[in-house]
């Protein structure tokens, strides 16, 4: 606002100064028109004088009144505690129900709104209640309903649900406090089940948790690691409220394989969950490690698995708050296999040097392997089963009979005369030796990210007709000719590099990040991660053409990348990749649990607003600066125009 | 620069004319006109008695025969007149060509009619803060039209402050002439300063106008920076920002009527003719038309 009034007073004074453009004319003498102008002077109407003067004195009482920090304050200010915000977490924790009526949090929470709307109606039939719901992204219900509307505000009230996510309560509270500054004397109520203290005379608190008589057992999370060469699984569960119970916890492991083919396994944990009774309030978190050769999976001391598909942790029903945090399950033993075939005329170390670094660095994500093909040995090139193939110097006979591969993307580096006997519509005019290293020019095309195209010199490419193809994009160039072209279509993934690695300087890091690129154009990652919470998004990258997303009855096809995907609700998610090629479906699961922020029951106060009923001040109103000084702009140009009529 | 007025058809038309003066006149030279003193012309005055000591030679013997007194017969006197011209050279009169002419061509005419009946006339041309006198005292057409010959030569610029300079011209002479200033008078020196020092000079005075078209009828609109020809340039307080339209250039038409106007009240409540003539006015009618209407010439 001071920005604005700054700039308005900018304005003030350009208007002042901005002057129009006169010609000059040089003249025996101006005494006349210095006559002229003096008994127009006189001329001028009284009112002329009198309205100037009204005006220059309007904008000296606007000037003066803005310096005041004028507001304007609504009707409604004076509807002193007629106006209640109510706040109604609906937060997984409010789902907490009480070990002896059964009764939920959130049912009390509705209860005592009810309450309270009843109090304001009795009281005040010009009382108005709003009422904002206190999800993962605040937003009012409904606003500013009265007496009469009482059916329908307790209607929507019993229609409201919980959620299986963290609200963002102080959000809400903020988002109720900004009605103070239309309505200092607003009142807000905010319905939890945390003793919030002291969040300001303008909030009351309606904590409607009941430690004595909840309960809540969850598996927070499992971390898992390796020691001494086997799978160690850190298993986490927190225990709230008043709960004192032994439990056999079940290990249910799928696919895990020692190299001698995929088995289930299933084992029984035993965990004590234990609240101190004194501190009912308090939460136990329990940590359970567990071995892969532990004796009960399977009772086999010396055997262990290398790999598995997944594991699920579930705690036998315990009657319990949530029940939804009682299943937890870990994927991730699963890989995106990348294929690469290579065959060559005369075969570069780069290549299998380039992909062994990929492999060594990317082992987390990408199962990468190389299968490299000299020209001369008896084994043929494979035009599919192959996520990546890298044909250099000339494309095999083989291929050109059985045709470019469709299953995977087609790298060819340093083409020949072959090039023409593709499907392509490309071909090799000449040779072009530049005599020196020259650099080449890039686009913005992501298969160049993180590099340095100036970086890259080459001595001699080989000059390529123009394709009539528009698919294709240059990526590369050099001196006007491409050197790296793409293609990049559901149907057609091809790169074309008509230069030889050893006339260039395209090694090293460069060349690194570029087989990095390669991977992350043609092959994302479906998910960056499969442990999600319920209100978390995730990313989605497809390598195919659309993913199939699918969560029990739940299913949605998604076909426009990159993509966000919203978890609604706890589950295992299955994210299938359609190829549209004659390639099978990739399946990626990811798992979605209830946070585990609320599965404690009893939380900390997480956050501090302080939302202060007050007196008509500075702060509330609307303010009305700038409306003063635009009146102020618009009086001192007419000032400005009227004075300038009669003198210029 | 050759002045258009200044040929022989112009001096021509003045031979018929004769500055007329209607104060008396001091001095010792005579000249062609009438004073109310007696002296040695041969017109006829009046009669007074011999006194003793009064040249015999002077009484009327045939008034003596018949009524037996001595009657000194007395005759008119005539006296030299000069004609002081005082022109203003400023830029404002030299930003017109023509204007600056027609200033010259009545500075001229004046001093035709003063030299062809034997008066004495003087120049000043006063420019650059300074009255300049590049002839001195002309009698005689010959030493006139030699003047005249030199007033191609004469340059117009800087500032002419009749009120300064006029005073401290070296000259005392007091009722023996005719003072004319010639000037547009669209300066804002005070030239009634001038004005008041010529009539306690008891010299008869006849103040010139010149105007040009421009000043009479501007021909400019639009918005102007009017810059005073006779000011320091851009920044000089005498310069002006205005839109000049329509209404403005009726209301100047106005206000250079009403300024001549007063300055015609001014020279009459100071006992001084005025003349304003405007150069789209033939010289000939302006000069005769307005020399008659004031009374100057016969």
């Amino acid at each position: 606002m001071g920005f604005l009034g700054l700039i308005a007073i900018a304005a003030l004074f350009a208007v002042y100064l901005i002057r129009p453009q006169y010609k000059k004319r040089v003249i025996s003498g101006t005494v006349v028109w210095k006559r002229v102008l003096l008994r127009e002077k006189k001329r001028r109407p009284m009112f002329d004088h009198i309205f100037l003067f009204l005006l220059q004195a309007l904008v000296l009482t606007i000037f003066a009144a803005g310096l005041a920090q004028p507001r304007l304050y609504s009707p409604k200010v004076l509807l002193e505690d007629a106006e209640y915000i109510l706040v109604l977490d609906v937060s997984a924790s409010m789902r907490a129900r009480s070990l002896t009526d059964g009764t939920t949090r959130f049912g009390r929470a509705v209860d005592a709104a009810k309450e309270e709307i009843d109090g304001l109606f009795s009281e005040s039939s010009e009382g108005t209640v709003s009422l904002i719901v206190a999800d993962g992204d605040p937003a009012y219900l409904f606003s500013d309903l009265k007496k009469e509307d009482r059916a329908e505000i307790f209607g929507m009230l019993d229609a409201l649900s919980c959620t299986l996510e963290e609200c963002d309560l102080k959000g809400a509270a903020e988002l109720a406090g900004k009605r103070l500054d239309d309505n200092p004397y607003a009142k807000i109520f905010l319905f939890t089940d945390t003793a919030y203290g002291n969040l300001g005379t303008a909030v009351k608190v309606v904590d409607v948790s009941d430690a004595a008589r909840e309960q809540n057992v969850a598996v927070l999370g499992c971390n898992v690691g390796r020691q001494d060469n086997q799978y160690l699984f850190e298993l986490i569960f927190g225990a709230y409220g008043n709960v004192s119970v032994k439990r056999n916890v079940s290990l249910d492991i799928k696919g895990a394989d020692n190299g001698q083919g995929p088995r289930d396994l299933h084992l029984e944990v035993p965990v004590t969950f234990a609240v101190d009774e004194n501190d009912p309030a308090h939460e136990q978190i329990v940590r359970v490690p567990v071995f892969a050769t532990d004796e009960a999976f399977g009772g086999q001391e010396d055997w262990f698995f290398e790999t598995y598909e997944g594991m699920e942790i579930s705690i036998p029903d315990l009657g319990d708050s949530i029940p939804e945090d009682d299943r937890y399950f870990v994927y991730g033993g699963v890989r995106d296999a990348v294929a690469v075939e290579y065959w060559s005329m005369k075969p570069k170390i780069f290549w299998q040097y380039g992909f062994n670094n990929l492999a060594n660095n990317m082992g987390a994500t990408r199962a990468i392997s190389f299968r490299e093909i000299y020209r001369d040995q008896a084994m043929q090139a494979a035009n599919h089963g192959y996520d990546l193939y890298i044909f250099e110097h000339s494309v095999p006979p083989e291929i050109l009979e059985a045709g470019l591969p469709k299953d995977g993307v087609v790298l060819l580096a340093d083409p020949d005369e072959t090039l023409s006997q593709t499907s392509l519509g490309l071909s090799v005019k000449e040779t072009v030796s530049l005599g020196k290293l020259t650099p080449c020019t890039g686009s913005g095309h992501p298969l160049l990210r993180y590099m340095e195209p100036e970086r890259i010199g080459l001595t001699e490419y080989k000059r390529l007709s123009a394709s009539e193809d528009p698919f294709f994009e240059t990526v590369l160039s050099v001196n006007g000719d491409p050197v790296i072209l793409v293609k990049n279509t559901p149907s057609a993934k091809l790169v074309v590099m008509p230069f030889s690695i050893n006339m260039s300087d395209f090694y090293g890091d460069q060349f690194q990040i570029f087989l990095y690129n390669l991977l992350d154009c043609f092959m994302p990652l479906t998910l960056q991660k499969n442990d999600f919470v319920v209100g978390e998004r995730a990313a989605l990258s497809c390598k195919g053409e659309s993913i199939e997303v699918s969560c029990g009855e739940l299913s949605e096809t998604l076909s426009e990348f990159p993509a966000e995907y919203p978890f609604r609700s706890p589950g295992t998610y299955v994210f299938t990749t359609h190829f549209g090629l004659p390639k099978e479906d990739e399946i990626r699961m990811a798992y979605v649990h209830a946070p585990a922020s609320e599965s404690a029951l009893f939380p900390a106060p997480g956050f501090r607003v302080v939302l202060d009923n007050r007196e008509l001040s500075a702060q509330s109103g609307t303010d009305l600066f700038l409306w003063f000084a635009a009146a102020a702009l618009v009086l001192m140009a007419a000032e400005w125009w009227i004075h300038y009529r009669y003198i210029l | 620069m050759k002045v258009s007025f200044l040929n022989g058809g112009f001096f021509d038309r003045l031979e018929t004319l004769s500055l007329h003066l209607r104060r008396e006149l001091t001095g010792y030279y005579g000249g062609k006109h009438p004073i109310r003193q007696y002296g040695q012309t041969i017109e006829f005055a009046d009669y007074r008695n011999y006194e003793l000591g009064d040249d015999i030679r002077r009484i009327d013997w045939n008034l003596y025969a018949r009524l037996r007194k001595y009657f000194l017969k007395l005759y008119t006197d005539e006296r030299q007149m000069h004609v002081r011209i005082f022109l203003d050279c400023s830029a404002s009169m030299g930003i017109d060509p023509q204007k600056a002419d027609y200033a010259l061509g009545f500075a001229a005419a004046l001093g035709f009619l003063a030299v062809q009946n034997n008066d004495k006339v003087s120049f000043h041309f006063l420019k650059n803060g300074i009255a300049v006198d590049p002839f001195g005292l002309i009698v005689g057409k010959n030493a006139f039209f030699g003047a005249v010959g030199e007033f191609e030569r004469i340059t117009f610029g800087g500032e002419a402050d009749f009120a300064e300079n006029i005073p401290k011209i070296p000259d005392e002479g007091t009722n023996d002439g005719l003072s004319a200033l010639i000037s547009d008078f669209l300066n804002e020196n005070d030239w009634q300063k001038a004005l008041d020092y010529l009539v306690f000079k008891k010299r008869q005075t006849l103040v010139c106008q010149i105007l040009g078209g421009e000043d009479l009828r501007p021909s400019y609109s639009g918005r102007l920076e009017l810059v005073d020809s006779e000011g320091y340039g851009p920044g000089d307080a005498r310069n002006l920002n205005l839109r000049v339209g329509r209404p403005m250039l009726d209301r100047y038409g106005q206000e250079i009527a009403a300024y001549i106007q007063e300055i015609g009240g001014i020279c009459a409540s100071k006992g001084a003719a005025f003349l304003s003539a405007g150069t789209d006015l033939p010289i000939e009618r302006a000069l005769f038309g307005g020399l008659t209407r004031c009374g100057l010439i016969v």
